[in-house]
């Protein structure tokens, strides 16, 4: 899911108008995004108290999925197994970590000081390896190259955020 | 402190377990003159608790398997099992010198396969990340990268100085 850069276009006939609009407008600082969680990445406990591990946020390409709460139809289509459960995040909470120190050379070299994140929107289209998900988006950071140790810090950022948050679960682990 | 008197911080609690293990404090007194000698009880104590701690959680970890969170997520290396295994030992045997807390932590592996150990202390967090080569941790006491977290080897010398923060 994490790979897709596909945009679908309305036009083509993916999503109802109003979808098409939202998707290609900049997610707005007020909205939350879902992102399915599994119970591996739960620390014991049932309900609104239970705690995530930053491996919640794990992503092969550093660009963790999550889905627009605005155009998603409920939590559950969020859910990438049948155990897992929902968490909510706030897009201005995602963009408050900011100004993220460049440790790699090579990108100092490049004139590049501090690393931005963002919630973009990256719907997924029709004839893709996995489904359709107009409400399809990736935390991604630029510049775009980081290292392990500063994508292991932006994961404990998220959960830090999530877990701080009084409101956290879509769907809360039972 | 001696082992009886650490039991209270510890989750698996000695009391329940060691008159299974090793004869008690009491019944030693009898064989070393009156006089409580418990290096050997605590040695074996100590052995049992730092395995019983390493070896349980880890064992659930091992069965995982590709995509075991639908994010894609690589199964556990097994260099970095036996890694966390041998942190975890580490780390188990600082703490129980330092008369410190002990806490299990929250067993989980990255979207690589490395094994994560993960304990929170209200707004303080550490997460190990047992690296087949040497582990690393991170601190956390806040969402701000570069203000509130600090990270880096963990290493014989650093261990204890960790486990201190997280426990103060």
């Amino acid at each position: 899911m994490a790979n897709s850069l596909t945009r679908i276009c309305y036009k083509c006939g993916a999503g109802s108008w109003l979808e098409a609009k939202l998707y290609q407008s900049s997610i707005l600082e007020w909205e939350f995004t879902y992102r399915s969680i599994s119970p591996g990445s739960i620390k014991d406990g049932i309900g609104h108290a239970a705690k995530i591990s930053s491996t919640a946020f794990n992503d092969t390409n550093k660009q963790p999925s999550v889905n627009r709460s605005l155009i998603t139809e409920s939590p559950k289509k969020v859910m990438q197994n049948p155990d897992c459960c929902v968490a909510k995040i706030k897009v201005s909470a995602v963009r408050d970590i900011k100004s993220i120190e460049v440790t790699d050379e090579a990108l100092k070299k490049l004139g590049h000081s501090t690393y931005g994140i963002d919630v973009i929107s990256r719907p997924i289209g029709k004839g893709e390896s996995v489904p359709e998900n107009i409400a399809h988006c990736q935390i991604e950071v630029s510049p775009t190259v980081i290292t392990g140790s500063r994508f292991g810090k932006i994961k404990e950022s998220l959960a830090y955020i999530v877990n701080e948050s009084k409101n956290r679960w879509a769907l809360p682990p039972t | 402190m001696n082992a009886i008197a650490h039991s209270a911080h510890f989750l698996f609690r000695p009391q329940e377990i060691l008159p299974e293990l090793s004869p008690s404090p009491k019944s030693m007194s009898s064989t070393v003159s009156g006089t409580y000698n418990y290096s050997e009880y605590e040695n074996t104590s100590r052995a049992f608790f730092a395995k019983k701690i390493a070896v349980t959680p880890l064992e659930a970890i091992k069965t995982r398997q590709e995509n075991w969170d639908g994010h894609n997520s690589a199964a556990p290396l097994i260099h970095s099992v036996i890694k966390a295994e041998e942190t975890l030992n580490k780390l188990f045997e600082a703490s129980l010198k330092a008369s410190l807390a002990w806490s299990q932590p929250f067993i989980s592996s990255d979207e690589d396969g490395v094994v994560t150990l993960e304990w929170w202390n209200h707004k303080k967090k550490v997460t190990i990340y047992a690296q087949s080569t040497a582990s690393e941790f991170i601190k956390v006491w806040g969402a701000n990268i570069d203000d509130e977290m600090e990270d880096g080897e963990l290493t014989d010398q650093n261990l204890l100085q960790v486990w201190r923060w997280l426990m103060a």
